[in-house]
């Protein structure tokens, strides 16, 4: 497989899934959650420890999920109770911006605790060469969308099967209706930030193994995800993990095209690639892509 | 026996104060008006039973319990029930999930049995179960509503202006529902601007005005009362 394809399904694969987390964690607090891609990210050092330490590194993936969602459900509730004690959203917005520097500087904390006990470097690494190899392939390649789609699957049936899942979408239509007929709401949110961060934490420890991670991954990823979220349509889930699958991938190609056309220096313009992505998605469907699907259906049952 | 009861309660929205000094008694399996003129409190009163604003003194007991400070979720499993005055329903979710979010603290099996019993009990049973709300007409979704405020097994409903928006021929259905559930052993709070209906079918009123009660006793009384009535609630005295 050419590696720029390859690339360019990790990046949707995983963009996929961190933007589903984003966007939930939106819906449910109303509050952009900032810290949300470098809680992903944190969870990649995991696969790094255990590589280091001589064990498949993809044995770490259980423990990254953990780690994700451990803190994103920490951060739920640091979230909710500001909100308890009146502080407004920017408030809230700007405390999940100072929670993910203080995971930032965990990280580099121990980035240079594992370059100082086994004299690696570890502030900028890969897990590319730690990979298995299925069908000629790195096993990455398959493993990105195989847990893009299950994942995204489990949440579905999640969401629309069970009675927890009814009550996430009650909530986020109505949280003091939802309070009101017996839903513990705090309860609800707290396990669905909980799942939300784990798939993340899964998606950001898979990363690393095509990619290089760094501990300022997570906040440089952030305009990926936004992106991602404004393109889908900002409050649809699926419309979310559209959205990451096409601003992933997209970025992977153009950028590639460009820098073969251009010269590499323009690499290290990438960031601004997703949001000329997203600008240009909005020209055309004002409202995202979920957002104008609903416009169309809205008018076909007038 | 006393059901609910309500003592020197302060309350409103954060540091807006609405409520002053309220004492109310609910005896067991009567239906209790409280009316008022717009903007007296009567919402924030029920919201404030049910725990969704801000309470600065006072306390509510309910069964003899004090639950002043406890969570809405707490009081549904306490046997309490409560139906908003707007958004009581939620319109992107179809009637089947709206009814399972009103049976949420029940088992799974209980669930299923009560929605087809109590769907049955309203105008609304012909409609598909997987339906969305938001194409129900506000008729339906009032039936909806007082159905899905049943899927709890309440001891005690509290109804804020079911009638609004109703046809008089709905509003009609609706208090003789309510007078049913009655029957069948529940207390009822019956907030309403059709204070004539509502008198007609409660025992005990209370008249809130600007956050304060103004009146208390047999509806019977204030349904007659010289001036009360046309002040406040537009009944010209009965004579
Ligand atoms: N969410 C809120 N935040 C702040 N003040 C509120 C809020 N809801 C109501 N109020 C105020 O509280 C007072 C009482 O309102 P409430 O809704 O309880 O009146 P009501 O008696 O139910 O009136 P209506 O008959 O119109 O329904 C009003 O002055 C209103 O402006
Ligand atoms: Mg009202």
């Amino acid at each position: 497989m050419e590696p720029i394809i390859a690339a360019s399904i990790v990046a949707s694969s995983v963009i996929g899934l961190m933007a589903l987390g984003f966007t939930l964690q939106f819906i449910t607090l109303k509050v952009p959650n900032l810290a949300h891609t470098t809680i992903c990210f944190s969870s990649a050092y995991m696969p790094l420890s255990f590589w280091l330490f001589g064990i498949n590194p993809y044995l770490a993936l259980p423990l990254s999920f953990l780690i994700g969602s451990l803190l994103s459900w920490f951060l739920y509730k640091f979230l909710a109770f500001l909100r308890t004690r009146g502080t407004g959203p920017v408030g809230q917005m700007m405390s999940s911006l100072a929670f993910g520097l203080i995971i930032y500087g965990i990280m580099n904390i121990y980035a240079d605790y594992l370059s100082y006990v086994l004299k690696a470097w570890a502030r900028t690494f890969t897990l590319a060469n730690a990979d298995i190899i299925l069908f000629g392939e790195p096993g990455i390649v398959f493993l990105s969308p195989t847990l893009l789609f299950s994942l995204t699957t489990f949440f579905h049936l999640l969401l629309t099967r069970t009675k927890f899942g009814i009550a996430i979408r009650a909530i986020v239509q109505d949280y003091s209706l939802a309070a009101t007929l017996g839903v513990n709401t705090d309860r609800a949110l707290g396990i669905a930030w909980f799942i939300v961060g784990g798939i993340g934490g899964l998606a950001g420890a898979v990363w690393p193994f095509w990619f290089s991670v760094d501990p300022w991954t997570g906040p440089r990823m952030l305009s990926d995800i936004f992106a991602a979220c404004v393109v889908g349509g900002l409050f649809s889930v699926y419309g979310s993990i559209l959205g990451g699958i096409i601003v992933g991938g997209m970025e992977i190609l153009l950028l590639w095209g460009i820098a073969i056309n251009v010269g590499v220096w323009i690499t290290s313009y990438r960031p601004i690639i997703p949001v000329i992505i997203a600008a240009i998605t909005l020209l055309i469907f004002p409202k995202g892509i979920m957002g104008s699907i609903e416009m169309l259906r809205e008018k076909r049952r007038k | 026996m006393t059901l609910l009861n309500i003592s020197n309660l302060n309350a409103g929205y954060s540091r807006i104060p609405v409520l002053s000094d309220i004492n109310l008694t609910v005896p067991e399996k009567s239906i209790c008006a409280v009316v008022g003129p717009n903007g007296s409190g009567k919402s924030t009163l029920l919201k404030t039973i049910f725990g969704l604003t801000t309470i600065y003194n006072g306390t509510i007991k309910f069964n003899g319990k004090d639950i002043t400070h406890l969570k809405p979720y707490e009081k549904v499993k306490l046997g309490m029930a409560y139906l908003p005055q707007t958004g009581n329903v939620f319109p992107n979710l179809t009637i089947k999930e709206n009814m399972i979010m009103a049976g949420y603290l029940l088992p799974k099996k209980e669930i299923e049995e009560r929605v087809e019993n109590i769907l049955k009990m309203f105008p609304i049973a012909n409609i598909p179960l997987d339906k969305k709300v938001l194409t129900l007409s506000g008729g339906e979704r009032q039936m909806l509503a007082m159905a899905m405020s049943l899927m709890s097994n309440p001891k005690i409903m509290m109804f804020d202006e079911p009638s609004a928006n109703l046809s008089p021929k709905l509003a009609h259905q609706v208090f003789q529902k309510i007078k049913e559930l009655n029957k069948s052993g529940i207390t009822i709070i019956l907030v309403e601007q059709n204070v004539k209906q509502a008198l007609e079918i409660s025992e005990i009123v209370y008249l809130l005005v600007s956050g304060r009660v103004r009146f208390q006793g047999e509806s019977k009384q204030l349904l007659e009362h010289p001036e009360l009535g046309k002040l406040y609630l537009g009944i010209s005295s009965v004579s």
